[in-house]
């Protein structure tokens, strides 16, 4: 037994690699020439980078909400130990709450890109033509699955019991938190399992190229990698706004009432209130225990729904073509009469319309240019978030022009122009057999740089 | 009496789309029959979207007929498709295996799941590897390979584990003038050996040399089967190349002679 699963763990090696060679290369867009160069020159490229990856992303998970605490020294002074039970109850409620939330953000930020090349079933077609059970290839499915984020679950389960061990130097704690991390792994992965799902019908599928797909590929990695950029400047406010929305529940009459309510929420509260059980369980009200484990049960009880659901999923990854089409949207197509237009225009609208039309096609493309934007407002709103404890408002706010001005003036134009240069790689063998001149070339990337320049400095100024 | 290998009988395999608001059912196989002997290499030759591929997944079980006889040994792909994978050798025709693999990788995956023996394996691959000019990409990342080479890559992964039937479909694309002839030479080997192929193809020329019997399937129908001489016969048009058999049977002969017209217009009009 143990050595068949040491060799369904150990042949998933290949297909999580070629998992992950998939999402890498749809992530790539327009760019996989560059990829494949990469890939060319070094045979151990996408190893190395399946390691890098599991790696940060596992101290992105363990490490950056420590950072939050290290850096917002209020959230430690909330979670000195009061004498009060229910006071510490609300207040380890609240903050490990926030947590084991901000776990599952990382984790499917993530993974959700190899999670959804992996829901998107490609990488078993081949292995559908070999003589390869639905049994073998179910186990295989699923140990893919475990190696493609293995170091990243494990981090899962190990960092709220070494947030809570530094923090209460409590044992029993630091135990029952490692307990609960296990079936919150379970449920953060299932949730993983659920967006790589809808992430694979968007972005992987091959099958719908229209434009309304398009728009919508676009818009989901617009979110995703703004979620991904803003997820520390959410955090960040989440926790220089803390003190206050403790102190809402802590200084209220009804502390034990709040407490009762808050335990009874499955998710993320339910697991929370249970390790608080633990921290001084003779002091800790009849009614508080009964509404904590009804609430832990309740989210052992989703969880095990979840489960069950995204293991249905993962066989479908597996299935006939028949069964996968099932869970697929049925495509809808429109059939109209085509008419042939050519236009006329001059080399330079002719550039600028190119990249336009393949920033509104390749979601990848559209980034490079709705990126620049988004960074300069991400870091813009970084910066600033400082500017609150200044007292005087004029100074408030010069010093809020100053970080925009600059940030506007370095960021915005260096990401520009890294984007369009990018651009140009897709469709360079077609354009390098045109006689086109570079001056050309080069006037159309500026006219499109100052372009959005200009507009972003419009929409700064209103 | 020949020993039959593959069974075809009335196969249909149809599928749903919705076209202008309305579902439409296509019918992408529709009702066809054909057998493929042991010892014979037999040809699917059809226009794009006629038909073969979904054949031929049909064939492996990777689909679901709607109706219809299929037998690949006699067993049934539907239940019994493992008993039959094990004897196969299938190429796609876009390359379908691992592409972020080696070469090197991807041989010792397929040894571990057909388990093969490692040392006969080896020196297999090292054959075909170098009989296709293969050997210099043994390390390198499949995807980072020309379309040919990757070409060389899956055929090979298909035939090592010498397998009674193999199932190419459109295997040529790409490949150079010396593999084409390599692999028509392991394809003639093959039968000899008492081993059948199914070999899918719009290539007119190949089918002619290398297949001993050809169906033309054309809007998934079977519109001609036989030798060349028989299929010669059924489009009447005797001593005539399989192109314009096939021309004529898959009744594409005229609207090529009308096209052919309005391009020489279209030219001198320049």
């Amino acid at each position: 037994m143990k050595n068949k699963l040491t060799e369904y763990y150990s042949m998933a090696k290949f297909i999580s690699r070629e998992v992950f060679y998939e999402a890498q290369m749809k992530q790539a867009g327009s760019r996989q020439a560059k990829f494949l160069e990469k890939c060319e020159k070094n045979k151990k490229y996408i190893g190395r980078m399946v390691l890098i990856l599991k790696i940060v992303s596992s101290f992105m998970i363990i490490l950056l909400p420590l950072i939050y605490l290290i850096s917002v020294p209020s959230v430690l002074d909330l979670l000195k130990p009061s004498g009060n039970i229910e006071i510490t109850a609300i207040t380890y409620g609240i903050v490990f709450s926030i947590f084991i939330i901000s776990y599952m953000t990382y984790l499917i930020l993530f993974g959700l890109y190899t999670i959804g090349a992996f829901m998107s079933g490609d990488s078993f077609n081949w292995l559908r033509t070999l003589p390869i059970s639905k049994k073998k290839l179910r186990k295989y499915a699923f140990m893919t699955l475990f190696r493609s984020i293995d170091l990243q679950l494990i981090s899962l389960c190990v960092a709220l019991p070494i947030l809570i061990m530094i923090l209460t130097q409590n044992v029993v704690l630091m135990l029952m938190s490692f307990l609960i991390s296990i079936p919150n792994a379970i449920l953060c992965l299932c949730v993983l399992i659920f967006l790589g799902e809808k992430i694979s019908r968007v972005i992987f599928s091959k099958e719908n190229t229209s434009k309304k797909s398009s728009r919508t590929k676009i818009l989901v990695f617009g979110l995703i990698i703004s979620v991904s950029i803003g997820m520390n400047l959410i955090l960040q406010f989440i926790f220089y706004g803390i003190e206050g929305f403790v102190s809402f529940f802590t200084l209220s009459p009804d502390t034990h009432v709040w407490n009762l309510i808050l335990s009874l929420i499955p998710y993320p509260f339910g697991p929370i209130y249970f390790i608080t059980l633990f921290i001084s369980p003779t002091n800790v009200p009849p009614l508080l225990i009964l509404t904590s484990t009804i609430g832990f049960l309740l989210f052992l009880g989703i969880t095990y729904v979840i489960g069950k659901k995204a293991l249905k999923s993962i066989k479908s990854v597996i299935g006939t073509e028949k069964e996968r089409k099932s869970r697929k949207s049925s495509q809808e197509l429109k059939l109209e009469e085509i008419n042939i237009k050519i236009k006329e225009s001059t080399t330079t609208i002719a550039y600028i319309k190119k990249d336009l039309t393949t920033a509104a096609r390749d979601p990848q493309s559209a980034m490079l240019l709705i990126m620049p934007i988004m960074i300069t407002i991400i870091m813009i709103l970084s910066f600033s978030s400082g500017l609150t404890e200044v007292s005087d408002l004029n100074i408030q706010l010069l010093s809020f022009l100053m970080i925009s001005l600059v940030m506007i003036s370095t960021i915005n134009p260096i990401m520009l122009v890294s984007g369009l240069m990018n651009m140009e790689e897709s469709g360079s063998t077609i354009t390098s057999a045109l006689p086109i001149l570079p001056r050309d070339q080069a006037k159309a990337k500026l006219i499109l740089m100052i372009l959005i320049h200009k507009q972003f400095l419009l929409l700064f100024q209103r | 009496m020949t020993e039959l290998i593959i069974e075809v009988q009335n196969l249909k395999k149809y599928f749903e789309q919705i076209i202008n608001d309305q579902n439409i059912q296509t019918k992408a196989v529709n009702n066809i029959s054909f057998n493929v002997n042991k010892g014979e290499i037999f040809g699917l030759l059809g226009p794009n979207g006629a038909g073969k591929t979904t054949t031929i997944k049909l064939l492996l079980g990777l689909l679901e007929p709607n109706d219809g006889n299929i037998r690949v040994f006699g067993l049934n792909p539907e239940r019994e498709d493992i008993k039959i994978k094990e004897e196969i050798g299938y190429v796609a025709e876009e390359p379908l295996i691992f592409r972020s693999l080696t070469p090197k990788d991807l041989f010792n995956f397929i040894s571990s799941i057909r388990k093969l023996d490692p040392l006969k394996t080896e020196k297999k691959v090292k054959e075909y590897l170098e009989s296709l000019d293969a050997i210099q990409y043994y390390e390198q990342i499949i995807d980072t390979l020309s379309h040919g080479n990757k070409q060389k890559i899956q055929i090979i992964s298909a035939i090592i584990h010498n397998p009674k039937l193999l199932i190419f479909d459109e295997p040529l694309a790409g490949l150079d003038a010396k593999s084409v002839k390599v692999l028509k030479e392991i394809l003639d080997l093959h039968k000899e050996n008492g081993g059948a192929v199914l070999f899918s193809t719009h290539i007119m020329k190949i089918a002619e040399e290398l297949c001993d019997r050809i169906g033309i399937i054309n809007k998934g129908k079977i519109v001609g089967i036989g030798t060349i001489e028989e299929l010669r016969k059924q489009s009447n048009k005797i001593g005539a190349s399989l192109e314009d058999v096939f021309l004529r049977l898959t009744e594409q002969d005229k609207s090529v002679m009308e096209i052919i017209k309005k391009l020489r217009a279209s030219f001198n009009n320049k």
